[in-house]
């Protein structure tokens, strides 16, 4: 055999494509031919660490699918899809028939289509679930699909469980967290109507502004959530410095401050977890822009960096667990993943975690696990449901697992239903004010 | 179930069967796409448009068991139309800025032989980006989902014998660069 030869059937042995013949053959010419060993062996390494360079692509391409089905997905699964099943249905429909996505693609990939009366200066880029319109001088609210875009003067809301980013033609990105209604009024001016919102503000010599009730925030690059409660409102600053105005008074809120603004009087809000705790929701948006989202890395990274080193591919339990709640999210998108499809040991290790350390406001993470395909993932969440409610609705641990997952379903859907009338017990759920939510959930 | 089963699934309205279809192909399409525009983070953009349009264009699909080919061909349209808009832009391959593909998020506490890891794969990968497209092809459909030669070959048209030689070959380039030092890598174009 000449060395040519053998060269070919080494990169097919270390591709698993050898056969047995060509096998021994190539092993008779590398008994006695020290250069063909010698390349066996390089390209052998070379294998592993094309291998390791094609990890990150790997899940980038898991995190596609994740992405892509996530556009096609009916509403997420919730306590409101029973009775809207069927608009589920049609909306689905008219997602395949009106292509919304074709208005989605970037300038890359095609330039949106318009009525020339509405310009659009944003889109929706990503929502957990349906989110709503108001057109300019419109009473009526109607569904706007991932892509749509947002025009001038135009308002969108958000009922409970949705979340979304809208995603500004100036590079901003503001995020709508659940039951929030949010006026448009330009690409860099918006008005908050009740609820709360994440705004990531591209660099611009025109100021960005956001106004709630009399507060206004003004900024130029930065990173800030604002809420809006009844009596309230409240300004956490992530980045870079805001100026919180109210027409008599003025305050410059820089980065890292969390202040309560009330009666024209700005107080600041103590403690080193306000503004962790104010900006939690936005895992659940970030979760969705897939792990090449240098946001979400940088996220990840700083959660890690709390615990010192690491990185949740390696799971490790005990750091994991260091981690406290905060990794629920992360852990419980891993679960219901195709990431974690084919790796049993490292799923219910996941679902063992997020058990142990979830908190009152994971309680409707725990209750989407319960519809998990896998009996173990079930029986876990339905361990952690009862250590943190003290209910099982009649269906134990034990019974989540022995049983199928459509066995479980009337109860999975009696825990949604138990969520949704106890969730004011729960101060701090995952849906952090039930306070005082707008006049959203009505349409939904 | 076979991919025929799940086209003619969606096609009678169960659109939650497209689901499958997507996870199934989304790493062969996202190897095309990557292949052909020799950038992850644009790569990304365009498979995702493309299994979008591949579910809206179902219904002119003629052999519903030939849908793996059928969507990897609309993601090379995709592609192409992008590869002749940045031609248009006038903005040239080696203008663009590295694979965001190839970098891994900055961690607060690398240590240094971590760090050189991390060079050591990214140099690899802006390699890979910069092979032939026939080998880059072949490289791509292999690294990125566990295809075999039969797979690739299928898809690409070609025999399972090029597909190896193309394998072999691009695998000797690969070590030929890296190995010529790093000063000329960091000098090319």
């Amino acid at each position: 055999m000449q060395c040519e030869d053998a060269i070919n059937l080494i990169s097919a042995r270390i591709d698993g494509e050898l056969s047995a013949d060509d096998r021994s053959l190539l092993e008779a010419h590398l008994s006695e031919c020290a250069n063909c060993r010698a390349m066996a062996e390089a390209m052998q390494l070379q294998d592993a660490q094309l291998v390791r360079a094609f990890a990150t692509r790997r899940k980038a391409a898991a995190e596609l699918a994740d992405r892509v089905t996530m556009q096609l997905a009916p509403p997420r699964r919730s306590w409101w899809v029973p009775v809207t099943t069927s608009a589920a249905a049609g909306f689905l429909l008219a997602v395949l028939l009106f292509r919304p996505w074709e208005k989605a693609a970037g300038p890359s990939i095609g330039m949106p289509i318009a009525p020339a009366s509405v310009v659009p200066i944003g889109r929706l880029d990503i929502a957990t679930g349906p989110v709503e319109m108001r057109a300019p001088g419109s009473r009526q609210w109607e569904r706007m699909a991932t892509g749509a875009p947002i025009t001038f003067g135009c308002s969108v809301r958000t009922g409970p469980n949705v979340r979304c980013e809208l995603a500004m033609d100036d590079g901003s990105e503001v995020r709508i967290d659940e039951e929030t209604e949010l006026a448009v009024r330009d690409r860099r001016d918006f008005d908050l109507a009740g609820g709360q919102v994440f705004s990531c503000v591209a660099k611009n010599p025109q100021p960005f502004r956001l106004a709630a009730a009399d507060a206004t925030v003004t900024a130029l690059v930065t990173r800030f959530d604002i809420r809006r409660r009844s009596d309230q409102v409240i300004l956490a600053v992530l980045d870079g410095s805001t100026r919180l105005a109210d027409g008599r008074a003025a305050q410059v809120v820089n980065a890292g401050q969390v202040v309560s603004f009330a009666d024209g009087k700005i107080t600041p809000v103590e403690g080193s977890s306000a503004l962790d705790q104010a900006t939690r929701w936005i895992d659940d948006i970030l979760v969705l822009k897939g792990r090449d989202n240098p946001e979400l890395n940088r996220r990840i990274d700083d959660l890690f960096a709390q615990i010192g080193e690491g990185k949740m591919i390696f799971l490790r339990e005990g750091e994991l667990k260091a981690l406290g709640d905060r990794c629920v999210i992360p852990l419980t998108r891993y679960i219901q993943s195709e990431r974690s499809a084919n790796d049993e040991t490292k799923r219910h290790e996941a679902a063992r975690i997020v058990t142990d350390v979830a908190q009152p406001w994971c309680i409707p993470y725990l209750i989407q696990l319960l519809d998990d395909g896998d009996g173990e993932v079930r029986a876990s969440a339905a361990a952690g449901l009862l250590r943190l409610t003290g209910h099982d609705l009649g269906r134990s641990p034990q019974q989540w697992h022995d049983q199928s997952r459509e066995a479980g379903h009337a109860t999975f859907v009696a825990w949604q239903q138990w969520w949704n009338a106890n969730k004011n017990s729960y101060p701090g759920a995952a849906t952090p004010e039930v306070s005082s939510p707008p006049s959203t959930n009505s349409a939904l | 179930m076979t991919d025929g089963q799940l086209v003619r699934e969606v096609l009678s309205g169960r659109v939650g069967s497209y689901d499958p279809l997507v996870r199934r192909w989304a790493a062969r399409v996202l190897a095309v796409c990557h292949a052909r525009v020799g950038r992850g983070d644009i790569a990304e953009d365009l498979a995702q448009e493309t299994l979008l349009r591949g579910l809206r264009a179902l219904p002119t699909l003629n052999n519903a068991e030939r849908f793996g080919p059928w969507l990897c061909g609309i993601a090379v349209r995709a592609c192409l139309d992008w590869l002749k808009a940045a031609a248009r832009t006038e903005v040239t391959m080696s203008a663009l800025p590295a694979s965001r593909s190839a970098e891994l998020a900055p961690g607060k506490a690398d240590a240094a032989a971590e760090s050189e890891r991390r060079d050591e794969i990214r140099q690899l990968m802006a390699e890979v980006e910069r092979l032939p497209l026939p080998h880059r092809q072949v490289l791509m459909q292999f690294y990125y989902d566990d295809c075999t030669y039969k797979q690739i070959a299928g898809q690409l048209g070609v025999s399972a014998a090029t597909v190896n030689l193309r394998l072999t070959q691009a695998r000797q380039m690969l070590r030929r660069r890296l190995t010529a030092g790093k000063g000329s890598l960091v000098n090319r174009e």
